[in-house]
């Protein structure tokens, strides 16, 4: 069959050109758009400072009671830094479940589909816009939170220098995570209670109230293999205690991760696209 | 060459069923059943370059499904489609960039931003040169007059202007065919004619050829030029408009809402007792009165009359002329035979017993 159109083939160059633009488009609109929420994410900090000054007060009772300094190499200084620190991932996770779920639902879905873009990458974008508002937004709070609390970050400079790429490395894992769980609404009525499963797996397993080092076996042991501490503990261990051994044993755990994380993802997004089924028709 | 070739296209849905109470859904988690829906069964057409299409049907005929396999979204069970001599599902990126769609229930414009930022990310993703997005965006917020209000966040916008917006952002990539899912659902009287004439303007000056589907008997009357009708999946009726208007459109229902009691305007048939307008034709010298073969009293109460006209036997305007001499209108509504009535009437001419919903 004939053609009517008439497009100039691009060359590889070209696509990745325009493909960048799109992406980065999207997530420079995604903050702006996220700045709209401002004053409910600054809310949402509140959250964050009462958390801090609970486990401040938790740790404090217990290196009192055992009479210790340091629990596994953490001091109480630490441990609230590191607890500022994965609170920070933590509660910056946008709604990236409920979104995709409602999109399949409702219908909207069929713009992005219609449009010249891929949908996964589309949203990777958005995700990161607004993930990034957060992260920033939680980061500052929790700095002021810490510092008055317990005084001056124990960060090293390598720890400060590789944290972005680890924290970008997590937040990527989590889009994955989330974003395949979204895609379930394809076949499940409601995806919320895989959301809830896995969401508070990663909150006990992932280390977020407690250097991994600090729980006993054999959970030490079972939440290390498992990938939640890729997005949590690894991220924040790596600024409050940076050790090289450390760090390169994260990037492999992440990498590892991620790429699992983007394969299921993938295979669940191309079996969902034969069979969308979109209300309305 | 025909700009849309579709051929025996299928479409089912299997959904799940579930029985009513506890044990039913018991039932359906040990052994769910399944129904398989056929939403479009074997629909064949074909729409020329420029044309101005109206898609319409009930709710569930399959109007919104055969929208989504022509763009692509949609995989059918079976049948042969073609957009611009692509097959939309296999070749959905590159026709993307050709074709636009705005759905009246949904919305494109991000909810927070002002529209202009909808517009510049739009340009990014289909890859528009920016100069010639600055002029196309310039001539379309002219077009549709939109000027005051894309910097102003979209969730702050009426309906009516979001729609505007919804069209503009839909076509500021050129496209040579739009599909537009109910267009003018929930505008009221002012923005739906707004739309109607920016659509049927597009056309002409673009050559823009228009998918539309609505429930709205005027959508179709004042903007397109065919109209296909569809039940069930299936196509029962692919006619000129104008053909249609005067074979399904031309009975409207005119609800008034006087300053004296409706019964000063009738009285009763002395055979049948039924209640017929009685007054005089307008500027006429002899007081003759006003014919009123084709008009119905379908409700007089109060200061509140419904008739249904009959527009082929009594064109409307001298009816309004009339009663406007005889009193003061407060209020007036004409609408159009709803959709179900028109596939009712299509149904019993063609002698088909086909049910609507």
């Amino acid at each position: 069959m004939n053609t009517i159109i008439a497009q100039p083939e691009k060359s590889f160059k070209q696509n990745m050109g325009y493909a960048l633009r799109k992406y980065t488009t999207v997530f420079h609109v995604s903050i702006a758009n996220n700045l709209a929420y401002m004053g409910e994410v600054v809310f949402r900090t509140i959250f964050l400072v009462v958390f801090v000054y609970v486990f401040l007060q938790l740790w404090t009772a217990t290196f009192a009671a055992k009479g210790i300094h340091s629990l596994s190499g953490f001091r109480i200084s630490d441990m609230v830094w590191y607890l500022a620190t994965t609170e920070t991932i933590a509660l910056s996770l946008p709604q990236l479940t409920r979104l995709i779920d409602q999109e399949v639902r409702s219908g909207q879905l069929a713009y992005l589909l219609g449009r010249p873009c891929s949908y996964v990458f589309y949203h990777y974008a958005q995700y990161l816009g607004g993930r990034l508002v957060r992260l920033v937004i939680n980061a500052a709070v929790a700095f002021i939170v810490a510092m008055l609390f317990v005084g001056p970050p124990p960060f090293s400079w390598m720890g400060l220098l590789v944290w972005p790429l680890v924290v970008f490395l997590a937040i990527s894992i989590d889009f994955a995570v989330y974003f395949s769980i979204g895609l379930l609404a394809f076949w499940t009525e409601e995806t919320t209670p895989f959301f809830l499963i896995v969401n508070r797996l990663a909150l006990v397993l992932g280390g977020v109230l407690a250097p991994l080092e600090v729980l006993p076996q054999p959970i030490r042991g079972l939440a290390q293999v498992l990938p939640f501490s890729a997005v949590l503990y690894g991220p924040a261990r790596t600024l409050v205690h940076f050790e090289l051994d450390h760090f390169i044993g994260l990037l492999v755990q992440q990498f590892i991760t991620l790429a699992i994380g983007s394969l299921v993802l993938f295979v669940l997004y191309r079996i969902a696209t034969r069979r969308v089924n979109i209300n309305g028709g | 060459m025909p700009i849309i070739e579709v051929d025996g296209l299928v479409k089912t849905f299997r959904t799940r069923e579930r029985d009513a109470g506890l044990a039913g859904s018991l039932r359906s988690f040990v052994a769910p059943r399944y129904r398989e829906r056929e939403a479009v069964k074997q629909i064949s057409f074909c729409l020329e370059p420029g044309e101005v299409l109206a898609f319409i049907g009930p709710n569930g005929a399959g109007k919104s499904t055969t929208i989504k396999i022509l763009t692509g979204i949609l995989y059918p069970n079976a049948g042969r489609a073609s957009v611009l001599g692509l097959t939309p599902w296999q070749q959905r990126r590159k026709l993307a960039f050709h074709i636009a769609s705005a759905f009246g229930q949904k919305s494109q414009l991000w909810y927070h931003l002002p529209p202009q930022d909808t517009f510049d990310l739009l340009a990014r993703i289909y890859e528009l040169d920016m100069n010639e997005y600055r002029k196309r965006r310039a001539f379309l917020v002219d077009v549709f007059d939109i000027a005051d209000y894309i910097r102003t966040p979209a969730r702050k916008l009426s309906l009516g202007e979001r729609m505007r917006c919804e069209l503009a952002a839909a076509l500021m990539h050129r496209p040579s065919v739009v599909f537009l899912d109910e267009p003018t659902i929930g505008l009221d009287v002012i923005a739906k004619q707004r739309v109607r004439d920016l659509i049927g303007q597009l056309n002409i000056e673009e050559g823009l050829t228009v998918f539309l589907t609505s429930h709205d008997a005027g959508d179709i009357e004042q903007v397109c030029r065919r109209a296909i009708v569809i039940n069930h999946g299936e196509i029962i009726l692919d006619t000129p408009v104008a053909r249609m208007k005067r074979d399904y459109l031309k009975v409207k229902t005119v609800d008034l809402l006087l300053e004296e009691a409706a019964t000063t305007l009738l009285k009763a048939d002395a055979e049948s007792g039924k209640l017929q307008l009685s007054i005089q034709s307008p500027s006429t010298i002899h007081e003759e009165m006003l014919e009123t073969e084709g008009i119905t009293v379908l409700k007089a109460k109060g200061h509140g009359l419904k008739l249904e006209i009959d527009t082929a036997l009594c064109p409307l305007e001298p009816i309004i002329a009339a009663i406007m001499q005889h009193c003061h209108i407060l209020d007036m509504t004409i609408a159009d035979p709803p959709m179900e009535e028109i596939i009712a009437k299509i149904y019993s001419e063609k002698g088909q017993g086909g049910s609507i919903s």
